[in-house]
């Protein structure tokens, strides 16, 4: 059976007048997370809502496991909305067996499953409370909980760091990440690439619904990494400025980042700043994918 | 392939969460309770109060101008309270003005409860008075107005040489007492057959525009919690819409079941009681013929309700998208009128076929017993088809809008919606 959870080929999708995704090619390979990255609008949801079945692309193909999604949504997919739903008067134990319910799950295991989880998270106090008793972070494990009781193999959260607090953010990092280990594979959209960094494999970065980034966080980091360097200097750093080798500098408290033309010698860079004076620091450095998302949309 | 065609754990999962969410609430509790009340109540209330008037003795002074009357009137005024004791006791005064003024001022200190003053001049039309310390009680005066009146006018009998006793024979009223010959109610009195259907009626207007606004709510809260996108994902749109309308179509079987048992057994305790008389009618086919009409009634309805819901993102985007639907609804309240005065009319029976008349219609003509259980079961069946139909092409439409939000889409998109989906 081949590796590959999720298939996108070519998929378009446009709504009256804008094109939402524009050819749109990828593949999540499974036991890994992958990061849908790009800003607001760039077609992040759409994408995920077509491999949910939720809107039908108007060309291209998706296949999960090799077939059609419908097929498999129900029993195999886990599915975290961007826009959190739940009924506010239901009792949280009743909602997460609903939940489950509605993946196939019968109601005596998924009431097991659903006050085990509840137990796991430290949260078995809410199961007779309903839902709008509970605080904004709270709903949200809950939504989490929800989506992982029928045990999906794949998991595709929507923008699932939007309104956590540092504690929530990191605990949820670290839920995926487990997920990952046990072999499950992660599909996640957001626009806040700093979480991107900390648990993702794969990434597509896409902008006006066009894909323009793909492929292993290494991969990408390392193709983009060898030009940027960090540079802190004993006195003026002045003479730094766009000219034959520098292509752009970020001036920051601590120190100036520099982004050399594509091709150039960070070596001549060194010789040049230590013919203006001390050199304190010198490094060649990771840019962020922040950095790295930037360059590839204004490259294009 | 697996069978994805019908996934019954998770429509049953929506069903069961639509039921007991609802029947849980307080207001369910309430309702279930309060209308019945409510009902017998306006229906009891009435009798009770008409069966405890006058529970007490009234005295009455008698001044008869004429010296002739007042045996004959005390006489007519013979009756008696539930306990046994005459209703009237009479002292008689003297016609003249201080008689009067003295028995005015016992009126006034509640010795007597009222005076009657017959003037010697009453059977050339003079005025006879009934003074009383309070308000007249209007009971007590229809009585004895009646009663002087029969005197006066027997004694104005007499002097022509009639006979009034034999005059009364010939005037004697006719008693009307209307029955129904119907299938079922045998001699149930047409009134109460009437009346059973109106109440009927009224019912069932009511239990179709509540659930089925239910489900449109139900599916507005969906669209607007969110939790639709959930849904859909894991259902197919026909199954949430299914799943929806056959769970809230349960809460109001649920609620329906409890009044009709209760009536039924109201009936049962107490069968020779106005209300067990009314109730009587509301037996048999009456009942079995509600249940089938709630039931393809509401699934008219609410598929439409749920429809209109699908389209819309706001209650308040819901209230123009609904009148179409509640003038449906409405058509048949407004012809309860002309059914009533006359249950075999032409346009009611015609009517009474038509789908989304019938449930209201129909059962208007089974109560007051104009339709046998064949065209029944035609009523039924034209209900039926109508509902596959309705159901096929709003599930189309539902499956588009059930996502949307923001702007309605025009009646030209959902036709488009009808056709491609």
């Amino acid at each position: 059976m081949s590796d590959d959870v999720v298939v996108i080929r070519n998929v378009t999708k446009s709504f009256r007048n804008t094109v939402a995704v524009r050819d749109l090619s990828l593949v999540v390979r499974r036991g890994t997370v992958c990061g849908l990255l790009g800003p607001n609008g760039s077609g992040k949801t759409t994408t995920i809502r077509m491999i949910l079945t939720i809107l039908l692309p108007d060309t291209g193909e998706i296949r999960l496991w090799d077939r059609p999604p419908h097929e498999v949504i129900r029993e195999r997919v886990g599915y975290l909305p961007e826009e959190r739903g739940l009924y506010e008067k239901m009792r949280v134990l009743d909602h997460l067996v609903f939940l489950a319910e509605l993946h196939g799950v019968g109601r005596a295991e998924g009431r097991r499953r659903a006050e085990r989880w509840l137990a796991e998270h430290e949260a078995a106090g809410w199961a007779k409370r309903t839902v709008e008793e509970l605080s904004k972070g709270q709903q949200q494990t809950l939504q989490i909980i929800g989506t992982l009781l029928h045990e999906p193999e794949l998991v595709i959260l929507d923008e699932p760091f939007a309104g956590l607090d540092p504690v929530n953010a990191a605990h949820l990092r670290e839920l995926v990440r487990g997920l990952r280990d046990k072999g499950r594979t992660i599909l996640l959209s957001t626009h806040r690439m700093e979480q991107v960094e900390q648990v993702c494999d794969d990434i597509c970065l896409i902008a006006g619904g066009e894909p323009i980034l793909k492929g292993s966080l290494r991969q990408v980091k390392a193709r983009y990494g060898r030009d940027v360097v960090s540079i802190v200097m004993d006195g003026g750093n002045g003479f730094l400025g766009p000219d034959d080798i520098i292509a752009e500098v970020e001036r920051r408290p601590d120190a100036a980042r520099v982004r050399l033309r594509e091709g150039a010698d960070p070596q001549e860079l060194l010789r040049r700043a230590l013919s203006h004076g001390r050199v304190l620091r010198f490094e060649i450095v990771e840019p962020s994918l922040e950095e790295i998302f930037v360059e590839a949309v204004t490259r294009r | 392939m697996r069978p994805t065609f019908f996934n019954a754990v998770a429509v049953r999962a929506i069903i069961r969460r639509e039921y007991v969410t609802r029947v849980r609430t307080k207001s369910f509790i309430l309702m279930t309770i309060l209308v019945p009340t409510f009902m017998a109540g306006s229906i009891l209330l009435p009798a009770v109060l008409r069966r405890s008037e006058h529970p007490v003795q009234r005295r009455i002074a008698l001044a008869d101008g004429t010296g002739l009357l007042a045996d004959s009137v005390e006489a007519a005024l013979d009756e008696r309270l539930s306990d046994g004791r005459p209703r009237y006791v009479f002292a008689r005064v003297p016609a003249d003005s201080a008689g009067i003024r003295d028995a005015e001022q016992l009126v006034r200190m509640d010795a007597y409860d009222a005076l009657l003053v017959i003037p010697n001049t009453v059977f050339e039309g003079g005025q006879a008075t009934l003074s009383v310390s309070g308000t007249p009680g209007f009971a007590d005066m229809r009585r004895v107005e009646t009663a002087l009146t029969n005197q006066v006018i027997a004694l104005r009998l007499w002097r022509e040489g009639l006979d009034a006793k034999r005059v009364g024979k010939l005037m004697e009223r006719v008693r009307v007492n209307a029955i129904s010959l119907g299938s079922e109610g045998g001699g149930a009195s047409a009134q109460a057959a009437l009346f059973g259907a109106v109440v009927m009626a009224m019912l069932m207007y009511m239990t179709l525009m509540l659930y089925g606004g239910w489900t449109m709510q139900g599916v507005l809260r969906d669209k607007t919690s969110r939790v639709v996108e959930i849904l859909v994902s894991t259902t197919r749109p026909t199954e949430l819409m299914f799943g929806k309308i056959v769970g809230i179509g349960s809460v109001g079987l649920t609620q329906i079941s409890i009044w009709l048992a209760a009536l039924v057994v109201a009936g049962m305790v107490a069968p020779t009681s106005t209300l067990g008389q009314y109730l009587d009618v509301l037996r048999g086919l009456s009942l079995v013929a509600f249940l089938l009409f709630y039931v393809t009634g509401y699934l008219l309805f609410a598929t439409l309700y749920a429809g209109v819901g699908a389209l819309c993102s706001s209650p308040d985007d819901a209230q123009q998208l609904l009148w179409p639907v509640a003038l449906l609804l409405m058509v048949p309240i407004f012809l309860v009128g002309p059914a009533i005065e006359d249950p075999g009319g032409r346009l009611v029976t015609a009517l009474s076929f038509v789908p989304y008349f019938s449930p209201v219609l129909m059962l208007l003509r089974v109560v007051t017993a104009r339709a046998g259980p064949g065209e029944v079961a035609a009523s039924l069946a034209i209900n039926g088809a109508t509902i596959v139909v309705t159901a096929w092409l709003v599930g189309k439409v539902f499956r588009v809008g059930i996502l949307m939000t923001g702007k309605r889409p025009s009646l030209p998109e959902v036709w488009r919606w009808m056709r491609q989906a």
